[in-house]
This record gives C-alpha cells, sequence and structure tokens, in this order.
C-alpha cells in the first residue's frame, strides 16, 4: 500500500465530506480523488517514467498534483525555483503545462533516472543558506505521517504504536477514525512542513484548509474565516499571531492547537500565544531530510514543558547528543521518516542513519529536549556564543518589525564578533515614529531584555532580510550584508 | 562662576560624547554623564574595551586600563580620561581618525 491509497480509502469512508477548502471552495475527498485519478493518468502518459513533474498554479493545483504524481508514480518537484528563470539555470526543461502542472526534461539529472518510481523532491537550506534537494519517497512520507498520528492516538487515550514499515503503517493509519478537525497550515505547500500537514489531514480523512497566502495577516484572517480547528507556523507567523491576540480589536481564531515548527520558538512566545488565544501551544523540533517533525511537546504536557522546552522525540524517533566542544552537545536524530538521499553533484546520496542536526541541544534526565542554538552560526563574543536565532525571535517582537535577521562581524578586539542587526519595517511603522527613534528603541529594548552580550552592536533597516528557502534567516546572505 | 578649567571640562564633554555616539553609532542624547555602560548603553566588556582603545587612539598614548576596574558610567569614563588625555586634544575636537 501507497500513500495515496490512503487518499483512495479515506474517499470511500468520508465521500462527501470537505478534504480541501479554499478560498470559497470546499473540495469533497470525492471531488479530490476524481481530481487525482484525472491528473494521474495526465502525467503517466505525458511524463516519461525517468522524467519529473514540477507544480505550479494555485495551491489546489499542486495539491492534486502532488497526489496525483503519487498515484502515477512520478517524481514530483516541490520548491523548485521561484520562476522558470531558475529552472532553465538549473538545465531542466519545460516540455509542457497544463492545469497548473509542468513536465520537466531532466536528461542533465541523472539522479532522477536512479529513482524507480514516485520521490517527492523539496528543495532546502535550513539556516546554512545553501540550497539543496531532499529526496522523500512513500516510505518516509508513510512513516511521516505514522508518526504525527501517534501523538493523537497517545492524546485519545491510546498507545502509539511502533512504525515497522510503509505498508503495515498504512494499513493501521485506514482503521483511525478522523476526529473532525480542520487543519491549516502557515507554512508554504512548498515546504516539508506544509506538505507533511496535508498529507496528515487527507490520509487521515480530516480537512484541510488553504489561505490564500502564507503572508500573516491573511494567515489569521482565514484561521477565523475558515473556522480551522489546529494551525501550523513558523515561529515567525506565530511571532505575529501573538501581536494580533493582543489586540484587543481583532477578532481572534477559536483554536484547539497551534504548532510551531521550523526554527527557534521563543518560550516567551508560546506563554503569550496561549494566553492571548486560549489554546494549547506545542513547539516541533524537525528538519526536511528527517522528514518534518520529529520531537515535540506535547499537548497534555505542563506549560513549562511546552513553553520551554521542544517535548521528546516522537514514539519511534531516537535521539543521542553528541560532544562538540566544552560548551555542549550536537543533537543527532534516527527516525523512520529520514529521507530517501540528498542531491549532491548530481548524485542520490543515501543519508546516514543518524541525522546531524546542527542544533546545540541538552536533555533532561526525564527525555526533555532543549536547543539552545546552532553549532555553526554562532556568534563568538568574550566566551560566549551566541546564537543569532534567540536575538531574532526578542527583536521580531517589537510591534513594527516585521523581519529580523542577525550575523556576527569581526571586532575590532581580536577573536570577539560584533553582533548586528538587521530588520525590514512593517506597514504601521513609517506613521508611527522617527526611523532613528525606532532603532534607538529597539536596541535598547535589546539593553533591558536580553544578555549583555547579546546586545547589537547596530540595528539597521534593510528592504529585505535575506532569506533561505525555509523562510528562515540565509545565514550566509546576512553574512555578506553585515560585512558589506 | 565656572572657573576656566570647569568651562573647559564641560566642553570637552561635548565633544567626548559627540566622539562615544558617532562611534558606536548611538544617539548623542543618550550619552550623558549618567548614563550607565551597560544597562543604558548596552556595552559589554568588550565593547568597553574597544572603546578605550578608540579613546587611546584620540589621546595619542595608552591609557591605564587598572583605573578602568571602577569605570560605570560615561561621567566615569570620561574622567577617567579627562585624567590621562591633554587638553588641547579634548579643545580641538576628536582626532581625524576616529
Amino acid at each position: 500500500m501507497r500513500v495515496v491509497d490512503l487518499v483512495v480509502q479515506r474517499a470511500e469512508q468520508v465521500d462527501r465530506e470537505p478534504a480541501v477548502i479554499f478560498e470559497s471552495s470546499k473540495v469533497t475527498f470525492r471531488d479530490l480523488l476524481a481530481l487525482v485519478e484525472r491528473s494521474s493518468k495526465l502525467i503517466a502518459s505525458a511524463v516519461p517514467p525517468n522524467g519529473g513533474v514540477l507544480l505550479g498554479g494555485d495551491p489546489l493545483d499542486k495539491i492534486v498534483g502532488f497526489f496525483a504524481s503519487m498515484m502515477a508514480e512520478r517524481v514530483v518537484f516541490m520548491g523548485i525555483g521561484r520562476n522558470n528563470e531558475d529552472e532553465e539555470t538549473r538545465g531542466f526543461t519545460h516540455l509542457f503545462q497544463a492545469g497548473g502542472i509542468s513536465s520537466l526534461g531532466v536528461d542533465s539529472q541523472n539522479w532522477v533516472e536512479a529513482i524507480d518510481g514516485f520521490a517527492f523532491v523539496v528543495e532546502t537550506s535550513g539556516t546554512t543558506g545553501k540550497p539543496k534537494l531532499v529526496v522523500h519517497d512513500n516510505r518516509s512520507l508513510a512513516a511521516n505521517i505514522f508518526l504525527t498520528a501517534s501523538v493523537e492516538d497517545e492524546l485519545h487515550g491510546g498507545e502509539a504504536a511502533h512504525f515497522t514499515d510503509a505498508g503495515s503503517a498504512i494499513q493501521l493509519l485506514v482503521n483511525r477514525s478522523p476526529h473532525g478537525l480542520r487543519f491549516l497550515s502557515g507554512m508554504p505547500l512548498t515546504s516539508i512542513a506544509g506538505v507533511s500537514m496535508l498529507m496528515r489531514a487527507i490520509a487521515m480523512g480530516e480537512q484541510f484548509a488553504v489561505p490564500p497566502s502564507i503572508d500573516p495577516p491573511t494567515v489569521w484572517e482565514s484561521a477565523i474565516s475558515l473556522a480551522v480547528s489546529n494551525v501550523g507556523l513558523p515561529p515567525f507567523t506565530a511571532g505575529r499571531f501573538a501581536l494580533f491576540a493582543e489586540d484587543q480589536s481583532r477578532n481572534r481564531p477559536a483554536l484547539l492547537h497551534l504548532g510551531i515548527g521550523g526554527s527557534f520558538a521563543d518560550p516567551n512566545l508560546v506563554e503569550r500565544l496561549e494566553s492571548g488565544l486560549d489554546c494549547l501551544v506545542t513547539v516541533g523540533f524537525g528538519a526536511t531530510e528527517l522528514g518534518g517533525v520529529a520531537i515535540m511537546s506535547r499537548p497534555w504536557d505542563a506549560a513549562e514543558i511546552r513553553w520551554e522546552t521542544i517535548g521528546r522525540p516522537l514514539n519511534g524517533v531516537d535521539v543521542v547528543l553528541q560532544e562538540v566542544d566544552r560548551r555542549g552537545s550536537e543533537l543527532l536524530v534516527r527516525s523512520p521518516a529520514i529521507a530517501r538521499g540528498v542531491v549532491v553533484d548530481g548524485e542520490l546520496r543515501e543519508l546516514e542513519e543518524w541525522f546531524h542536526t546542527g542544533d546545540r541541544a541538552t536533555i533532561t534526565k526525564g527525555g526533555l529536549l532543549t536547543v539552545s542554538g546552532r553549532v555553526d552560526f554562532v556568534i563568538n563574543r568574550g566566551s560566549h556564543r551566541i546564537d543569532p536565532a534567540r536575538i531574532e525571535a526578542f527583536i521580531e517582537r517589537h510591534p513594527l518589525v516585521d523581519r529580523c535577521g542577525v550575523a556576527g562581524v569581526p571586532s575590532r578586539i581580536s577573536g570577539n564578533e560584533d553582533i548586528i542587526a538587521f530588520v525590514t519595517l512593517n506597514e504601521m511603522a513609517s506613521t508611527q515614529i522617527g526611523f532613528d527613534e525606532l532603532l534607538s528603541e529597539i536596541r535598547h529594548d535589546c539593553i533591558r531584555s536580553l544578555a549583555i552580550h547579546e546586545v547589537p552592536r547596530r540595528v539597521r533597516i534593510v528592504e529585505n532580510i535575506p532569506l533561505a528557502a525555509g523562510h528562515s534567516p540565509d545565514r550566509f546572505g546576512l553574512s555578506k550584508l553585515a560585512r558589506f | 562662576m565656572a572657573s576656566d578649567s570647569e568651562i573647559l571640562k564641560d566642553e570637552g564633554f561635548e565633544t567626548f560624547s559627540t566622539v562615544i555616539a558617532n562611534y558606536f553609532e548611538i544617539p548623542v542624547r543618550i550619552v550623558t554623564r549618567d548614563a550607565r555602560l551597560d544597562d543604558d548603553l548596552g556595552f559589554d566588556s568588550i565593547g568597553l574595551l574597544e572603546c578605550v582603545l578608540m579613546l587611546e587612539e584620540v589621546a595619542g598614548h595608552e591609557l591605564d586600563l587598572d583605573a578602568l576596574e571602577t569605570v560605570r558610567t560615561i561621567g566615569d569614563l570620561f574622567n577617567f580620561f579627562w585624567q590621562f588625555a591633554s587638553e588641547t586634544i579634548i579643545a580641538n575636537g576628536p582626532h581625524d581618525q576616529v
């Protein structure tokens, strides 16, 4: 059994229930399956087995194309290139376009031929700023659904089953009853987090609502107008949600659960969201290579755990800490949802069993994990190794700041770095306060609330913060910007 | 009535605060005598050291770092600097390289 077979099963079980809610239309499971089957035939006839499918069009096109590629057993590319020019520079050639689906000539991509059947290829750069292609298949995606569904099993008093193989996992998932939830993702459908939420919702017979854009105000309004119960957000959007929730003049979404994932989440943010939205907030930790979330705090955990840690590994996921230096250890994760491989120098390379996350972590005796920054991309100052994400998360709390990116530049004092913070401002900034006064205020906020060695030497306004594929700050880009 | 040396010292502080503000790109209005180096201006030990290096260039000679132990405010730092720097340099403004 494949993941797409779960969709077929659900279409038989819940038939006329909404599967995808997009703008004013509700696509039922039956209609979704019909669209997927039709597109699947189109793909199978037009895309050679060694070819690939690039998804375009609106979110519904992407959703249909994703499941249709699964059904047609072709490689599907998500989040690769932002326009045609990008794709051409990668050696891809369009063969045709229909219904939002483009077929790609991939003659120069030998690694695609090594994939027999379906694969989901997603571009990511994490925090490194170096784009890379991560390849998932039926096995890793089935494991991903299984792992996240196991949290709900635990929540409903059941015992989470262990993942053995994709076929068995899907068989077990077929028998699970829907809980009547409506999910909404503030993460792009081109990310593993967005696709993970989509798959889980549809495969479990729940509903998946798509906002018109992932711009925070739009996601907020969509969460209200589409009456969703569960929302998944990156920390940046979650930060905006906290501000909106504190604005007494705004309506609020009635949420059961808000999950934050993607990069560092400020503990203060979780607390503010819980207070402002009166719903449970959990933090997840994962990576594109790990198939999305692998570690998370659970909805039933005590507030302090949800605020201050990333929780425990999902059932079936193992972690170890490997000492990096006297200051700490790197988190290594072993997960059944690990990707089939990554593309390196045009070749598909398998990942090692234990995935190096690049994050420093600590673990309590009870197995609760806390991430304290990156092994790489830390800023050295005095005896401190400073995580730029912590400073960014703090500055992004300012009501007039849209995004923040922090980098270190060599200090005049040898062996040290100075901290430079770049900010983009939101639409309210120009009318409320002078820019010099604003920068001074931001820095003063840092002095009051951050450790003294974390206070940026300078805060500068820029038009854009360099962002990586997952919308987290591009560390290489920021470093270049700081040295400019 | 203020003595000439007091007037000179006040003028020196104006120049001093401007030099500090320009060098660290912070508003001169917050570089007051009472401003605490850490809690008001955000200088950590590395920032303070850098500040002293910059002042040494202005003064044209090395400053006594041991005396920094008691420096807490901009006023303290100015007094520390004034003690060692020549009045001429302060009165004439910052060194070109600052």
